[in-house]
C-alpha cells in the first residue's frame, strides 16, 4: 500500500493510521489511478465524438432512411396517412 | 484560351494589389510585438496594408472610381514596396524556408484546388453575387462609390469590396476569388503563428495549419467573393497584437486591424468591444487600470478612425450609420428607402435565421459546441464543416493551457465574440474569427494526448484527426467542385450558366444597344445585367422611388423614370398585364422583356 499526500495541504497520512474505507473516493484513488481514470475519460470522450460523428454523417446521408427506421418515420407522418373510409363491414369504433 | 488569358490577367492584378498592400503596410512591420515570427509579421504587414488600401480607395472612390485612378493609387505603395525591398535587402530578417512537412503539403494541395476554382467567373445566387460583387461592379460602372436604393446591402462597410473593385477594375471578375484566396493564405499563416505562440512545436503548428486548411467552415469562404475570411484575419490580428502589446505603438497597430474589421462588416463592432474588454481586463503588461483605460481609449479611437468612414458616409447620405438600423437604433433615426415595416421584417428575419431557431437560452448556448459539430448545416453551412477535431481536442487544450495567460485571454475573447454572435444573427460564417482559433487549440490538445497517454488513446487521436481531415478535405473539394469544373471545362461552364433561369433575358438586354434603362419588377440577381437598371422593389422591401411599388404604380411614371425596357420575371406569376404602353420583345418561360412605347414612340432613356 502506498502513502497518500494531499496535493494542497501537503498533509502526510500514514496508511496504517487511516484505513482506506474512511477516505473519500478521490482520496482513495492514487495519482496513478486518477491518471488511469482520466485516460479512460479521454478515451471515451474521443471515441464518443468519433462514433457519433460517423453515425450522424451516415444518418444525414440518407442511408438509414432506406431501411426499416425510414419506413416507420414515413408511417408516422400525418401527410402519408391513408384516408380511412368506414363501411358497413368495418363500422367505426365506439369510444 | 480566353479563360487562360483572363486568369493570367486576374492573377497579375491581384499580385499588384498585394504588392501595394505590402507597401502600404510597411510601416506596420516594426510596430508589432516582438513575439511575432517573421512569416507572421510579413503576413500581417500585407494584411494591414490591404486594410489601409481599402480605406484609401473608398475615400477616393466617393469622388471618382475608375480603373486608371485605382492603378495610380496603388502605384505609390507598390513602388515603395519594391524600392524598400531593394534598399533593405539583407537587413530584414529572412523567412526561413524549411523542408515542408506532410501536413503543410496537404494544406497546399487543398489550396491548389481552391486556387483553380477561384479563377471561375462568379456564379450562383449567393451573397457574393447579391452584393459583395454587385456593389464594386456598379461602382466601377458608375465611376463612384455609392449605395444603391434598390439593394441596401451595397451600403454595408466595404473595405474588402474596395479591394474587389480594384482587382476587377484592373482585370476582370475572375480576380475577386483570388483576393479572398490571398486572405485565406494569410489566415493559415496566422493560425500557424498563434499555435506557435501558444507553445506548439513546429510539427504541431503544421497540424494546426492542416486542420485549418481542411476545415470547411473556413475554406468555404476562400476563393469566392465573401468577406468573412478577411474579416476573420483582421479580427485575429487585432487580438493577437493587443495580447502581446508592450507599448502604445502596438495598441495603435492593433487598432488599425480592428478598424479594418469594423470597415469590413458591422459585426466588427463586436470585435472592437471584445478586444477593448481584453485591454481593460488584462493586467500583465499594461500596469494600472488607468493605463489600461487609456490603451482601450486609443484602441477605440484608432479603430473608429480607420473603420468609421463607412458609418459616417451612411449617416450623412442615408441618415443612419448602420443600415438598415437595428431596433434600438431605429427609434432615433429616420430611414430612407425602406418603410419601417420592411426594416423590422429584415431584423426579425436576421435574428430568426439559421441558428436563431434554437433560441437564445442557456441550454442552447451550452449545446453550441455539439450543434456546431454535428448540425452545422442548421447554421447555414455544409454538414460537418467544423470537423470533429475541435470538439474532441479543444477541451483538452483548455485544460493544458489553463494557466497560460495569453491562451486564457484569447479564449475569453473568443467567448465574448461567441456571446455577441449568439445574441444576434447565428449564421455560421459570422463566427469565423472564433472558428479560426480552433485548429491551433485542437492541434495542441491532440499533442497533449499523444505525449501523455497509452496506445489506445493515441490510436483514437489519430482516428479523430484522420476522420476530421479526410471528411474536411472531401467537403472543401465538394464545395469548390462546380467552380473547379467550370474553370477546366468550357462545356460545364456553359451548362452552369444556363441554369440561371434569367440568363437569356440578361443576354438579350446586354446585347441590344436600344436597351438603355431597364426597370425590373421583381428582385433578381442583377449582377449579370450590364445596363443601367432600377429594381422597383428590392429583395427585402427596399423602395427606390416614392410612390412606385409595383407595375401598376410604375406605368404612369415610365417616361419620368426614363425607362426604355421593362424586365418582368415569374415570381410566382408575371406581373405585366397587356398594356398599350408596353410591347413584348422577348420571352422565355421565366422572363419577359417589354419595350416601353409612350404615345406610340419608344423612349430614349435617361440623358
Amino acid at each position: 500500500m502506498e502513502d497518500f499526500r494531499f496535493a494542497n495541504c501537503g498533509l502526510r497520512i500514514e496508511p496504517a493510521a487511516v484505513p482506506l474505507r474512511h477516505l473519500s473516493l478521490m482520496a482513495k484513488l492514487s495519482k496513478t489511478n486518477r491518471t488511469i481514470w482520466g485516460l479512460w475519460l479521454v478515451n471515451c470522450w474521443l471515441a464518443a465524438v468519433l462514433v457519433f460523428f460517423i453515425y450522424s454523417r451516415v444518418a444525414n446521408s440518407g442511408l438509414l432512411h432506406r431501411r426499416g427506421a425510414g419506413r416507420l418515420a414515413q408511417a408516422a407522418s400525418l401527410a402519408n396517412a391513408p384516408v380511412v373510409v368506414h363501411t358497413e363491414d368495418t363500422p367505426p369504433r365506439r369510444p | 484560351m480566353n479563360v487562360l488569358l483572363e486568369s493570367i490577367s486576374a492573377a497579375a492584378s491581384v499580385a499588384y494589389v498585394v504588392l501595394a498592400g505590402a507597401g502600404a503596410g510597411h510601416w506596420l512591420s516594426r510596430r508589432m510585438p516582438q513575439s511575432l515570427r517573421p512569416a507572421e509579421r510579413m503576413a500581417l504587414r500585407v494584411l494591414g496594408g490591404l486594410g489601409i488600401l481599402g480605406l484609401v480607395l473608398f475615400l477616393i472612390g466617393n469622388i471618382r472610381l475608375l480603373p486608371a485612378v485605382i492603378g495610380l493609387v496603388l502605384a505609390a505603395p507598390a513602388g515603395y514596396c519594391v524600392w524598400s525591398a531593394f534598399r533593405n535587402r539583407g537587413l530584414v530578417p529572412r523567412i526561413r524556408l524549411v523542408r515542408p512537412r506532410l501536413g503543410v503539403l496537404c494544406a497546399a494541395a487543398i489550396l491548389l484546388v481552391v486556387l483553380v476554382s477561384a479563377l471561375d467567373v462568379p456564379i450562383g445566387t449567393s451573397d457574393d453575387i447579391s452584393y459583395h460583387l454587385l456593389g464594386p461592379t456598379l461602382w466601377l460602372r458608375d465611376g463612384r462609390v455609392q449605395p444603391r436604393a434598390d439593394n441596401f446591402a451595397t451600403s454595408f462597410p466595404g473595405t474588402v469590396e474596395m479591394l474587389f473593385a480594384a482587382a476587377i477594375g484592373l482585370s476582370n471578375s475572375r480576380a475577386a476569388g483570388l483576393v479572398t484566396l490571398v486572405f485565406g493564405s494569410i489566415l493559415l499563416v496566422q493560425v500557424w503563428g498563434i499555435a506557435r505562440r501558444l507553445g506548439a512545436s513546429a510539427s504541431v503548428a503544421d497540424l494546426a495549419v492542416l486542420l485549418a486548411a481542411t476545415m470547411p467552415a473556413l475554406m468555404d469562404n476562400v476563393g469566392v467573393a465573401f468577406v468573412d475570411v478577411p474579416f476573420g484575419c483582421f479580427a485575429l490580428a487585432g487580438a493577437r497584437i493587443i495580447l502581446d502589446r508592450a507599448n502604445l505603438t502596438h495598441v495603435v497597430a492593433a487598432g488599425m486591424f480592428v478598424g479594418a474589421a469594423i470597415g469590413t462588416k458591422y459585426t466588427g463592432l463586436f470585435v472592437l468591444a471584445a478586444t477593448a474588454a481584453l485591454v481593460l481586463l488584462r493586467a500583465q503588461t499594461s500596469g494600472s487600470f488607468r493605463r489600461r483605460l487609456g490603451d482601450a481609449a486609443v484602441l477605440s479611437l484608432v479603430s473608429c478612425a480607420v473603420g468609421g468612414a463607412w458609418y459616417l458616409r451612411n449617416f450623412i447620405q442615408i441618415g443612419t450609420p448602420i443600415y438598415p438600423p437595428p431596433a434600438w437604433l431605429a427609434r432615433f433615426v429616420s430611414v430612407k428607402g425602406m418603410y419601417p415595416g420592411a426594416v423590422q421584417a429584415f431584423q426579425d428575419y436576421v435574428l430568426a435565421a439559421a441558428g436563431g431557431k434554437f433560441g437564445r437560452g442557456l441550454i442552447a448556448f451550452l449545446l453550441l459546441p455539439f450543434r456546431l459539430t454535428y448540425d452545422f448545416s442548421a447554421f447555414w453551412g455544409w454538414y460537418g464543416s467544423l470537423g470533429i477535431a475541435p470538439l474532441a481536442f479543444v477541451p483538452i487544450a483548455i485544460l493544458a493551457l489553463w494557466h497560460d495567460r495569453f491562451a486564457g485571454c484569447f479564449l475569453l475573447w473568443g467567448l465574448l465574440l461567441t456571446i455577441c454572435w449568439f445574441s444576434t444573427a447565428q449564421i455560421s460564417r459570422f463566427l469565423l474569427p472564433v472558428f479560426a482559433l480552433l485548429p491551433a487549440l485542437s492541434a495542441i490538445g491532440a499533442s497533449q494526448i499523444l505525449q501523455r497517454t497509452n496506445w489506445t488513446a493515441r490510436m483514437l487521436v489519430q482516428a479523430v484527426i484522420a476522420t476530421s481531415v479526410a471528411h474536411g478535405a472531401y467537403v472543401v473539394v465538394a464545395q469548390h467542385w462546380t467552380r473547379l469544373r467550370d474553370v477546366l471545362s468550357p462545356t460545364y461552364a456553359t451548362a452552369t450558366r444556363a441554369k440561371n433561369p434569367f440568363a437569356k433575358a440578361f443576354d438579350y438586354l446586354n446585347a441590344h444597344s436600344e436597351v438603355r434603362d431597364v426597370l425590373i419588377l421583381e428582385p433578381v440577381k442583377s449582377y449579370y445585367l450590364n445596363k443601367p437598371y432600377l429594381i422597383i422593389r428590392g429583395e427585402y422591401g427596399e423602395q427606390a422611388v416614392d410612390g412606385v411599388s409595383d407595375i401598376r404604380t410604375a406605368l404612369p411614371r415610365l417616361g419620368e423614370l426614363g425607362t426604355t425596357h421593362v424586365l418582368d420575371v415569374r415570381h410566382p406569376d408575371f406581373a405585366v398585364q397587356p398594356d398599350g404602353r408596353l410591347k413584348l420583345v422577348f420571352q422565355t418561360t421565366d422572363a419577359r422583356i417589354f419595350q416601353v412605347q409612350l404615345d406610340g414612340k419608344t423612349t430614349q432613356g435617361r440623358p
